[in-house]
């Protein structure tokens, strides 16, 4: 075939395609031409820097929404590119015609990617014109709107493969949009199902969830174009998009994306090549392909009845229901397929194959077959282990971008950062979990979660989250917080230093210092933004957290917080900030004596006579007769003014309990309220340390139990 | 030439050709005869390169036909029920077949819609079942091709239209290198224009003849014998395909030239004679019996 008569059978083949032509202009016209008109109209009167930002959020939603519309578009541009194949009479029009097959496979395809290329461009020009007028095309707004295009098109063309490979293998549009819908979805679906599935079955073991690094999906566009939509998330910073053309992560999603498009248009060639003419108008083209399709929805219904039957709490006749489940699903594919009902021995062996994968992929994460739960690597295969001890949410780890300053997740930066390669940190650790493990510590309500991530010597990575009890979590604890390699990494102080020393000597940056007393006696809170307090205070704390020992941050109630914070006024950073709010404690000898020299210490006395009543409760755990811990409160009421005073001079605000260690050396069992106030109108929570109950309050309830 | 060699077709388990080998001369009329699910259009698709045959090769002036624009330049398939592009005109048909044939004669293709009276900006929906049959034959002829493959073509044609588009092979074929390959069910219809015929029967080629050798060597005999006793002498006299009597008619289908009978027939003592020119219907029923088909369920119009 001559170059001139492939664009001359490519420019006929246009002519035929304006079902597409005109469903695809309409769907970018609506979703990127109108939804931006309406947003710049809604926007209008928003601030500039504000205009660019909400911009980028509406192309950063509309990259979504392009992906799923992308589905569907791939499948039925598909179903039109060659649905001639199910028809004889086109079959005999345009298979006789002196044309070559690959080119013609070419020509068609080539215009499902013009087709779309032009609807998507046009309307994404009519998009920038939209913006430029509104004056929003300014900052990321440009990076966004590239990566709009750069996830569309290339999950498009793949979505379009995949699509194509399920109108080869079928021979009707209904069978083929179903097949290509299925082919798209089926790894997000199974994925889902899996994810569900440990949810279910692995309920608070699993920790994969936390790290953005997440597998969700490698062999469909559609998952590769959700993490890249991740990735791109990534780079958005709260009340601050960010992004940039330089996010790796992207470019390997979207190489990974043309890759898939590559592979799965060569298989849809093969498929074209050997779907002979003879074949239109059948359901199933090549009845090889039929068990292997029967097979994988057959394991897919299986197992989603099989979870349906978890989430309904009907584990015992499970794999009962996975079975009826297959077989109607049989029936109803032999109708689809075949159009009648009939039992031959390859539908019989596909029934039982796909049913047995069913109650297999169930009865794997239910059962544990996998020993997920127990799972304790060999100390052997480690190199190292990161933990998370009392999660403390708020964000105290900063990194400095070319213009900003972005937060660190910090459940992210704990569990691939802070890693312990010590050895015998490494056997201590192990030995410990392998307890837990062993004693089936989580058997009841009582325990703690201990979420780790093991770095394996052959560069994999295993999360996991034990269920462990209170004393061999403390002990993990000890273990942990005394290796210096993790002290030093979950200093936020030592973090950050390189952050705040490059501002140290900027105009237009305040200092602000504070601390805040936990202890109701001392309530009130000294503050200061003198830069030098500011840099004494940094150096002390940071050097005192690398001397606490696990056993002094155990037993020892924080006298309060320091909050540390730069605010960054002027310049490309301008509105930034390194906030750090660290416990400060007794025995931090140096921060303790700036203290004492800004009088910080020095606070004073509460006015007692304001103080009207303090309820204490005490909680009650017992086992019920379903083996589940329940609790019960009792509670007694203090008005004596000496027994209110003894009471506030032992508690704590309930600030206390906001602490990360607090659950370390806070007693639970006792909580209490103060109220103030003529009316007795205001609340405070009051907690008390471990072993520093008043004997009041301990009198009182025995004395209450008695009764 | 189309040279058919040794092709056979399986879909699935199921055989459709079995073993053909056949040559199409150029410059004929090729008559593809045989009964519905014979597979005279398998046989056709094969040609067009529709299909790929299952073993053996389809060579069409040298070249093998399945997937190649070369051969398939010299062709032009009218299938049994033609594809027209929806909403589409014979215009539009025309430049669809403009893109694909480059001898495509538009000229010519318009001037015939005007002959057959078929409006070239109506559209296709619009026509019957007979117009676009005179459409997809004119399109073929109009592609200007060497070889015309016709499937069922003269189904749905009134005998006027059909007379006429049998009067157009003629032209093409005084006027330039054009051999047209007509399948049909229907012996009558093309008793009258091929040269040639191949009988296809349940996969298999009866037979593969000449039409004029066929009629040249295939009689049938009508006589009323005086003496009744010379009958059984009758049959072994002659080379007798088959026979039959009703009353004292005595009516045999035989094999040999005119001339011959009729100098055999005068040795005997009769009231009447005489030597007739034998049917194609009747050639097939009488060759086919010789290979032990049955073909009497062939429909005659």
């Amino acid at each position: 075939m001559s170059k001139s008569s492939f664009w001359i059978n490519e420019r006929w083949n246009f002519k035929t395609r304006h079902a597409s032509i005109i469903l695809n202009f309409m769907v970018w016209f609506v979703l990127l031409t109108v939804v931006t008109l309406v947003s710049q109209i809604l926007l209008k009167d928003a601030k500039t820097y504000n205009m660019a930002e909400y911009s980028a959020q509406v192309i950063y939603g509309q990259t979504i929404l392009a992906v799923i519309v992308n589905l569907v578009i791939a499948v039925g541009m598909a179903i039109e590119a060659f649905g001639w194949m199910n028809n004889i009479s086109q079959v005999d029009m345009y298979k006789s015609v002196p044309v070559k097959e690959s080119a013609r496979f070419a020509y068609i395809n080539l215009n499902s990617f013009i087709i779309y290329v032009g609807g998507f461009l046009v309307n994404l020009l009519l998009e920038i014109v939209l913006l430029a007028v509104n004056n929003s095309m300014r900052g990321n707004v440009c990076i966004y709107l590239f990566y709009l295009l750069a996830i569309s098109v290339a999950s498009f063309v793949s979505s379009y493969a995949i699509s194509l490979i399920a109108v080869f293998l079928t021979g009707n549009g209904v069978l083929a949009f179903m097949g290509g819908m299925f082919l798209n979805l089926v790894e997000m679906i199974l994925l889902l199902m899996w994810n569900l599935a440990k949810m279910l079955f692995y309920s608070g073991y699993d920790v994969s969830d936390l790290v953005t690094e997440n597998y969700i999906g490698l062999f469909t566009p559609v998952c590769m174009a959700a993490n890249s939509i991740g990735h791109l998330s990534e780079e958005r910073m709260v009340g601050y998009l960010k992004a940039t053309f330089t996010t790796r992560m992207i470019w390997v999603d979207l190489l990974i994306i043309l890759i898939q498009a590559v592979v799965y248009m060569a298989l849809a060639y093969g498929l074209y090549k050997r779907r002979y003419a003879n074949v239109a108008g059948r359901r199933i083209v090549f009845e090889m392909a039929k068990p292997v399709i029967e097979i994988a929805i057959l394991t897919v219904a299986g197992f989603a009845a099989g979870i349906m039957m978890e989430i309904l709490n009907g584990r015992q006749v499970a794999i009962i229901v996975i079975i009826i489940t297959v077989v109607i699903i049989h029936v109803i594919l032999l109708m689809i397929m075949d159009s009648k009902i009939h039992f031959d021995v390859k539908g019989i062996v596909s029934l039982v194959l796909g049913a047995g994968l069913a109650v297999l992929l169930f009865v794997y994460p239910a059962y544990d077959l996998g020993g997920f739960k127990s799972y304790v690597p060999d100390v052997s295969e480690i190199e190292g282990y990161s933990v998370i001890f009392n999660y403390d949410s708020s964000e105290s780890y900063y990194n400095l971008a070319d213009d900003h300053i972005e937060d660190v997740q910090s459940e992210v930066y704990l569990l691939d950062d802070v890693v312990v390669t010590d050895k015998e940190t490494i056997k201590a650790f192990t030995d410990i979990v392998s307890e837990a493990v062993k004693n089936d510590d989580g058997k009841d309500n009582l325990y703690e979660n201990l979420r780790v991530k093991y770095h394996l010597k052959n560069g994999r990575t295993k999360y996991r989250e034990y269920h462990i009890s209170e004393a061999l979590y403390e002990k993990a604890f000890k273990v942990t917080y005394d290796n210096m390699q993790y002290r030093q990494g979950i200093n936020a102080l030592e973090y950050n230093r390189n952050i705040v020393e490059k501002f140290a000597n900027e105009d237009g940056v305040s200092w602000n210092s504070a601390i805040g007393y936990y202890s109701i006696k001392k309530a009130g809170k000294h503050e200061t933004y003198e830069k030098e307090v500011y840099e004494k205070l940094y150096e002390a704390l940071s050097a005192d957290m690398m001397d606490r020992s696990a056993e002094q941050v155990l037993t020892t109630v924080p006298l309060g917080r320091i909050d540390l914070n730069m605010n960054i006024n002027e310049g490309p950073y301008r509105g930034n900030y390194v906030y750090v709010s660290q416990p400060i404690y007794s025995f931090d000898k140096r921060t303790m004596a700036i203290i004492a020299d800004l009088h910080w210490d020095e606070m004073p006395e509460p006015d007692y006579s304001q103080i009207t009543r303090i309820d204490i409760d005490k909680t009650h755990f017992y086992m019920e007769d379903d083996d589940e811990y329940s609790d019960q409160l009792d509670s007694v009421v203090f008005d004596d003014p000496e027994d209110i005073k003894k009471i506030v001079e032992a508690a704590y605000s309930d600030e206390v309990n906001l602490d990360e260690n607090s659950s370390f050396y806070l007693d639970y069992n006792y909580t209490g309220t103060i109220v103030t106030g003529e009316n007795g109108g205001l609340y405070t929570g009051i907690y008390f340390g471990r072993d520093n109950v008043p004997q009041i309050v301990l009198d009182a309830f025995n004395k209450s139990s008695k009764q | 030439m189309i040279e058919i060699k040794g092709v056979s077709k399986k879909f699935d388990k199921y055989l459709a050709i079995d073993n053909i080998s056949i040559n199409i001369v150029e410059g004929i009329v090729f008559g593809l005869l045989g009964t519905n699910g014979a597979g005279k259009s398998t046989m056709l698709r094969m040609m067009s390169g529709v299909y790929k045959p299952t073993k053996g090769n389809i060579i069409i002036d040298g070249q093998d036909v399945y997937d190649n624009p070369e051969a398939k330049k010299l062709l032009f398939f009218v299938p049994d029920e033609p594809y027209y592009i929806q909403g589409g005109t014979p215009g539009d048909m025309a430049n669809y077949y403009m893109t694909v044939y480059e001898n495509f004669d538009k000229e010519y293709f318009f001037q015939m819609l005007e002959k057959f009276g078929l409006d070239s900006k109506r559209p296709m929906k619009t026509f019957s079942k007979g117009m676009k049959r005179q459409l997809s034959i004119l399109l073929g002829l109009a592609a200007k091709t060497k070889y015309l493959l016709c499937d069922e073509t003269f189904d749905g044609l009134d005998p006027v239209m059909r007379q006429a588009v049998k009067t157009l092979f003629a032209a093409e074929l005084s006027e330039r290198d054009f051999t047209p390959i007509i399948a049909s069910h229907n012996l009558r219809e093309l008793e009258d224009i091929c040269d040639n015929v191949g009988l296809l029967h349940k996969g298999n080629i009866v037979m593969s003849q000449e039409m004029d050798m066929l009629k040249c060597n295939l009689h049938k005999l009508q006589v009323v014998l005086k003496n009744e006793a010379d009958e059984e002498r009758l049959y072994k006299t002659f080379d007798v395909v088959a026979g039959e009597k009703h009353g004292s008619l005595i009516t045999l289908t035989i094999n040999g030239n005119r001339s011959c009978i009729e100098r055999l027939i005068a040795d005997y003592d009769t009231v009447y004679a005489e030597v007739l020119p034998i049917s194609l219907e009747e050639i097939f029923i009488s060759e086919a019996k010789g290979v032990g088909y049955d073909v009497k369920k062939l429909i005659l119009d």
